[in-house]
């Protein structure tokens, strides 16, 4: 679609949609991702509300595509599996009750990372938070709270 | 001078009933019971000895009426330490199937004449020739008849167990720690996860299995600028024993290359 005049140039725009979300200042320790509030059915991400599972990095963030954790894959986590280098901890929140995975689906996620937690979402937000305010190379992989 | 009063209001309120037990002196030698500060299921009797009074006698009949009334609950009940007379009475332990934990405490905190109500804490015990590795043990305390009591579960690496939190919010931690540090799992848990190990750390530290100095090293790396987890090897220098001496010889002059050979086999 061509925008045919500026205004209607600056409404295309805003309206894509928002697949991820990161401050235009770039990498710093002042503009880190946080999770600002969560609720059932949506994140709030640096004042952004976001209404899907989402993958966070330290200073972006990613919608996932899983909505629960059954739709989990090892496949869901390649995006962890490019980082260079690999993260310290990566945090999985499972949404309503702590996630459970089989012996092979854990083996396959440790080669993703360093060392990972499994945790329930409300738990694993805050840890997300935690760890990334002290400067840690953390990611979380998080469903929402009511699923 | 009003103050007075109100001192001597608070320590008639406060005062300890007197105890008319193995101090008092009698002429007959005879036992009377004017004590409010009674054992539970109150078993004192002025018809009986003061053998049959003593707090390990109280006990005894204290956990054998417990058998009576929750004889389902419990597999064993015993008292420990109870060959210390001068301390008068042991302590108290039931032992329970690992399903009916939750509601024998719940027995012992709400029934009249028990009203265990404090709890104190949760902890396990790893015996690794049994099958039933792990012993998971509550600790209660009654206030009302300043009592203590232990109910104890046997279970395994895999068996859960139900989570007290429904009935003291004080065993939330305790249980996280024993989820943490042995790997017994709370169903019914509001929040288990862990509580002492370090974020994303494997296993189950103080399992016997384990060993003392883990798996797993920690350390800062220059050439990543990060922390680095790997497998640890702990790096001691080769010490020479001189058993003759009490002390550890070293070289004179520090000249420590000496003492690094190996000593020559006799």
């Amino acid at each position: 679609m061509i925008p045919s005049s500026r205004g209607r140039l600056l409404k295309w725009l805003f309206h894509r949609k928002l697949s991820s979300f990161k401050s235009l200042k770039g990498e710093a320790n002042e503009n880190r991702m946080k999770i600002d509030g969560y609720s059932g059915a949506y994140f709030i991400v640096n004042n952004v509300e976001v209404r899907s599972s989402i993958l966070l990095l330290p200073h972006t963030g990613y919608l996932w595509r899983p909505q629960t954790f059954a739709e989990v894959t090892p496949h869901s986590f390649t995006l962890f599996r490019l980082l260079f280098p690999k993260l310290d901890v990566l945090i999985v929140g499972g949404g309503r009750m702590t996630p459970h995975l089989s012996e092979e689906n854990y083996r396959q996620l440790s080669s993703v990372c360093q060392a990972f937690e499994l945790l329930k979402t409300e738990d694993a937000c805050s840890l997300f938070n935690l760890m990334n305010e002290e400067g840690r190379h953390v990611g979380a992989a998080l469903i929402r709270a009511g699923f | 001078m009003a103050s007075q009063g109100v001192w001597r209001t608070i320590l008639y309120h406060w005062r300890q009933p007197y105890r008319y037990y193995f101090g008092a002196k009698s002429n007959l030698w005879k036992q009377t019971c004017f004590s409010s500060k009674k054992q539970p299921f109150c078993s004192t009797s002025p018809d009986k000895t003061i053998e049959q009074n003593t707090a390990l006698a109280q006990q005894k009949n204290f956990l054998a009426s417990l058998i009576e009334m929750i004889p389902a609950g419990i597999t064993a009940a015993y008292i420990h330490k109870g060959h210390d007379t001068t301390h008068g009475g042991g302590e108290m332990v039931l032992d329970v199937p690992h399903d009916k934990t939750v509601p024998v405490l719940r027995f012992l905190r709400d029934h009249s004449s028990c009203l265990y109500d404090c709890f104190i804490d949760c902890t396990a015990a790893d015996f690794p020739q049994k099958p039933q590795r792990f012993r998971v043990v509550y600790n209660l305390l009654s206030l009302k008849y300043s009592s203590r009591i232990r109910v104890q579960t046997h279970v395994d690496e895999v068996t859960p167990i139900e989570s007290a939190t429904c009935l003291f919010k004080g065993a939330n931690w305790p249980e996280r720690e024993v989820w943490d540090l042995f790997g017994v799992f709370f169903y019914n848990h509001p929040d288990l996860r862990r509580i002492l190990t370090d974020y994303g750390f494997e296993g189950h530290p103080l399992r016997k299995d384990f060993p003392l100095s883990g798996y797993v090293e920690v350390r800062y790396d220059d050439t990543e600028k990060r922390v680095v987890i790997e497998p640890v090897e702990i790096t001691q220098e080769y010490r020479a024993f001189d058993y003759t001496s009490p002390w550890e010889v070293f070289p004179e002059g520090g000249n420590f290359k000496e003492a690094e050979k190996l000593p020559e086999r006799v």
